[in-house]
């Protein structure tokens, strides 16, 4: 078997290329576009027509979703094998989705049922996973190693919110009701309500005083802007103002670490702070991950019910997980044996402090979620899965 | 034991009164303003006159007023309240914690509220109904015509010149409307968590204090977030939310609203305010559907006409509240939506289901009668 992987210089690409040919599956790319960033639509179709001609491969696989490849595979009545692994993913609302040689698999299970409910024949939920080989890291030396209490790698957000920029110019109302949704939904995680609740008044003004933000994620699908809106504009804004939040309230009580590269300025200094730079995924953030008693996760509000990379690295890493409560946890790690779960800064708080004095019950939680990775959460488990979930059925792999 | 009731115009006085004689209790009553000063210590002083008076063993209030706390706990009388009210910003008053008070609450969450502030002399106590007095009314009224109803709805829209929102709403600053009426849209799909309190910003408090001036007490521990967040704001999500499922049942099925609110159901019959001793337990009786929507308040407790209702041997359809389940099974005793489809499915199904809806009502006065009588209560409060 022979899979043409259309790559774009996703970090997930190398893993999943491997976890197929772990599988005895020969694989073959298309790598302009890892260095091409401007590549047209038509240019896509091209390059990829050529490589069916010449490869003629059993299906097409990609890191996230391309219309434009959707297309081709149409054409030549041959799978196209999409797994995506960023939210939000707008090319999941055009029409290709429904094709029948349109396979997506999405490693949110709230956003698997919309794309199901919208046409798309061959949906289907599929976590993420990790590399154990995240674990044998040699540690950081010096100011980067963590230290004795929460880490927190990633951004925060402000350097990405489109709302701080464009607030002066929205009308009055407009500021309120962000304001109050940014509140409300922050207070209350489990269910994304801003998306349903926007008023038309406030897409369309904030659609005018951000038109770039909009063109750039360029759905044209029906609400389009509704959902860039409460997505990509107010989802963004929530993540600036709660990661400082919780990270200010943390340091007030423990050590904390963080490895960002966001302007820090909005977090509190105190004794307890440790600010670092951005820390390199594949050779510094597994080290950070292992060797920090707590690893923070705030799970982007927009996300629904899924798992974002973040808890997989950290369990690939042999790090404790510390991550806000999420519907689709329990299915992948149990909570209180191979991770744990919050929801709200009091129950944090409280779990940070256990934990931070129960270091055997601790690395206890953090070894079993590293097991349970091995066994059922690494990139070639997702692999297979592709392949069984699309031959499996037709009989023959 | 000798009990002093302070006889206000108050939901359930003259069944309490019954109750607590039928349990073998004295009660004497002593005229109470409820909107008498609670800062003016004359008020205090005439409730020390009528303690000292009447020299009860306890005195005994519907709701709790801090006149009658200041006065008990001079006395050295146990002072008995009952709060079946919510909102209810005299619960926050510093005297609550007066050693001489036991508060008794009908919403469980609200109850644990205090209790995790350390408030530990309020408990859990749900409202009650009077079955007996109720049969004895329905039997004497047998054939009196004009009660009959599909669905019926009694209770406040919400709606007229005088409410808070209806007040404060027009002299909104943009900013602050929207932000309220985001708020509002948000909450109104959701139940089970109220994040209106919490989600009140200062710019927006500010906003609604420029519209209608509202302050706490001093020496009260409420919030302002409290007051514009129970007060003006959940009042105004129930207002909709009833206007609006209640609209929607008319569109389907025969509905008869009882209502002194300036408002129309449209295709509704809408009739005025009817006496809830003398003619809400026939109309409860004679409607094939009752209808409780909980104000947002009211976390997780089982309102006042959850109990006429069930006591008046009627069928009740309501919103989900926690607290049902630790005196009711759902789909036995009462019926419960989820939703506004949901609401709307069930009613249709019910007014189809004859036996159904009336093994349900009887199976409801049945419980209330075993364990949800106002003497169970007083035998809880006083033994």
């Amino acid at each position: 078997m022979k899979l043409l992987v259309y790559r774009y210089n996703s970090i997930c690409e190398p893993y999943m290329i491997e976890g197929f040919r772990k599988l005895g599956i020969e694989t073959d790319a298309v790598s302009r576009e890892m260095t091409d960033k401007d590549m047209l639509p038509s240019q896509r179709v091209r390059l990829v027509t050529e490589a069916l001609e010449r490869i003629k491969p059993d299906a097409v696989f990609s890191i996230n979703f391309f219309p434009s490849v959707a297309e081709v595979c149409r054409i030549y009545g041959i799978p196209y094998l999409a797994y995506t692994v960023d939210c939000p993913v707008l090319e999941l609302f055009s029409d290709q989705t429904g094709y029948d040689t349109s396979h997506i698999f999405m490693f949110d299970a709230a956003q698997a049922s919309l794309v199901k409910s919208l046409g798309c024949k061959n949906a289907y939920h599929l976590p993420l996973a990790g590399d154990p080989s995240f674990a044998t890291l040699q540690p950081l030396t010096g100011n980067k190693a963590p230290g004795k209490g929460v880490s927190f790698v990633g951004s925060l957000y402000n350097e990405k919110d489109p709302y701080a920029v464009i607030k002066d110019r929205l009308p009055g109302e407009v500021q309120g009701e962000c304001d109050a949704l940014t509140i409300a939904q922050t207070g209350l995680r489990e269910a994304f309500f801003t998306e349903k609740v926007l008023s038309d008044g406030a897409v369309s003004s904030i659609r005018e005083a951000s038109p770039q933000l909009f063109d750039d994620y360029g759905g044209s699908f029906k609400g389009a802007d509704r959902f860039i809106t409460a997505h990509c504009f107010l989802g963004f804004h929530m993540a600036a103002k709660e990661r400082p939040e919780l990270i200010n309230f943390l340091s007030g009580y423990f050590e904390t670490d963080i490895y960002t590269n966001s302007d820090t300025s909005v977090l509190q200094r105190n004794g307890n702070l440790r600010i670092h730079s951005g820390v390199k995924t594949l050779t510094e953030m597994p080290s950070v991950f292992r060797d920090s008693p707590i690893n923070l996760n705030l799970t982007m509000l927009p996300i629904q019910t899924g798992l974002p990379q973040r808890i997989f690295d950290i369990a690939a890493s042999g790090g404790f997980i510390m991550t806000d409560r999420r519907e689709e946890m329990e299915t992948c790690f149990e909570p209180g044996a191979e991770a744990e779960c919050f929801s709200s800064a009091e129950e944090l708080l409280d779990k940070c402090s256990y934990y931070l004095s129960h270091d055997d019950e601790r690395k206890r939680i953090a070894k079993a979620g590293f097991e349970r990775l091995k066994k059922e959460h690494t990139w070639e488990h997702r692999a297979s899965r592709i392949i069984m979930t699309v031959w499996g059925k037709r009989g023959s792999l | 034991m000798k009990i002093l009731m302070a006889d206000w115009n108050s939901f359930g006085r003259e069944d309490m009164q019954e109750a607590l004689i039928a349990c073998g209790h004295r009660c004497e009553t002593f005229p109470f303003d409820k909107n008498s000063d609670r800062s003016d210590p004359k008020t205090a002083e005439s409730v020390k006159a009528q303690i000292r008076k009447h020299t009860p063993d306890r005195v005994f209030s519907f709701n709790y007023f801090p006149q009658i706390a200041v006065a008990c706990r001079d006395e050295g009388v146990p002072y008995v309240s009952w709060i079946y009210d919510s909102p209810y910003v005299q619960a926050y008053s510093y005297t609550i914690a007066f050693p001489t008070n036991t508060i008794y609450l009908f919403d469980r969450e609200w109850v644990l509220e205090f209790n995790r502030n350390r408030i530990t002399n309020v408990r859990y106590l749900p409202m009650a109904s009077a079955p007996g007095r109720i049969e004895k009314l329905i039997s004497k009224a047998a054939g009196a015509a004009g009660r009959d109803a599909d669905i019926c709805f009694i209770g406040s829209l919400y709606r007229g010149s005088h409410d808070f929102w209806s007040r404060m709403e027009p002299k909104l600053d943009p900013y602050t409307r929207g932000y309220l009426e985001a708020l509002i849209r948000a909450q109104s799909d959701i139940y089970g968590a109220n994040f209106i309190e919490s989600s009140l910003n200062e710019r927006a408090i500010s906003g609604m204090k420029a519209a209608l001036p509202m302050d706490t007490f001093s020496d009260g521990v409420e919030s302002i977030e409290y007051l514009y967040g129970q007060y003006v704001i959940d009042r105004e999500i129930t207002a909709r939310e009833r206007t609006d499922l209640l609209s929607a049942l008319a569109d389907k099925y025969p509905l008869t609203v009882y209502t002194g609110s300036e408002c129309v159901i449209p295709g509704a019959l809408m009739k005025k305010p009817i006496d809830h001793l003398e003619e809400s337990p026939l109309v409860m009786n004679r409607s094939k559907i009752n209808l409780n929507i909980s104000l947002r308040s009211i976390k997780s407790g089982m309102p006042l006409r959850i109990f006429e209702i069930m006591g008046s041997g009627g069928f009740l359809m309501t919103n989900y509240q926690a607290d049902l389940m630790d005196c009711f099974i759902p789909g036995e005793d009462l019926v419960y939506y989820e939703d506004r489809d949901d609401l709307i499915d069930k009613c249709g199904y019910y007014l189809e289901h004859e036996d159904e809806r009336r093994e349900i009502a009887e199976n409801g006065l049945r419980k209330i009668k075993e364990a949800h009588t106002f003497e169970h209560r007083v035998r809880e409060m006083f033994g």
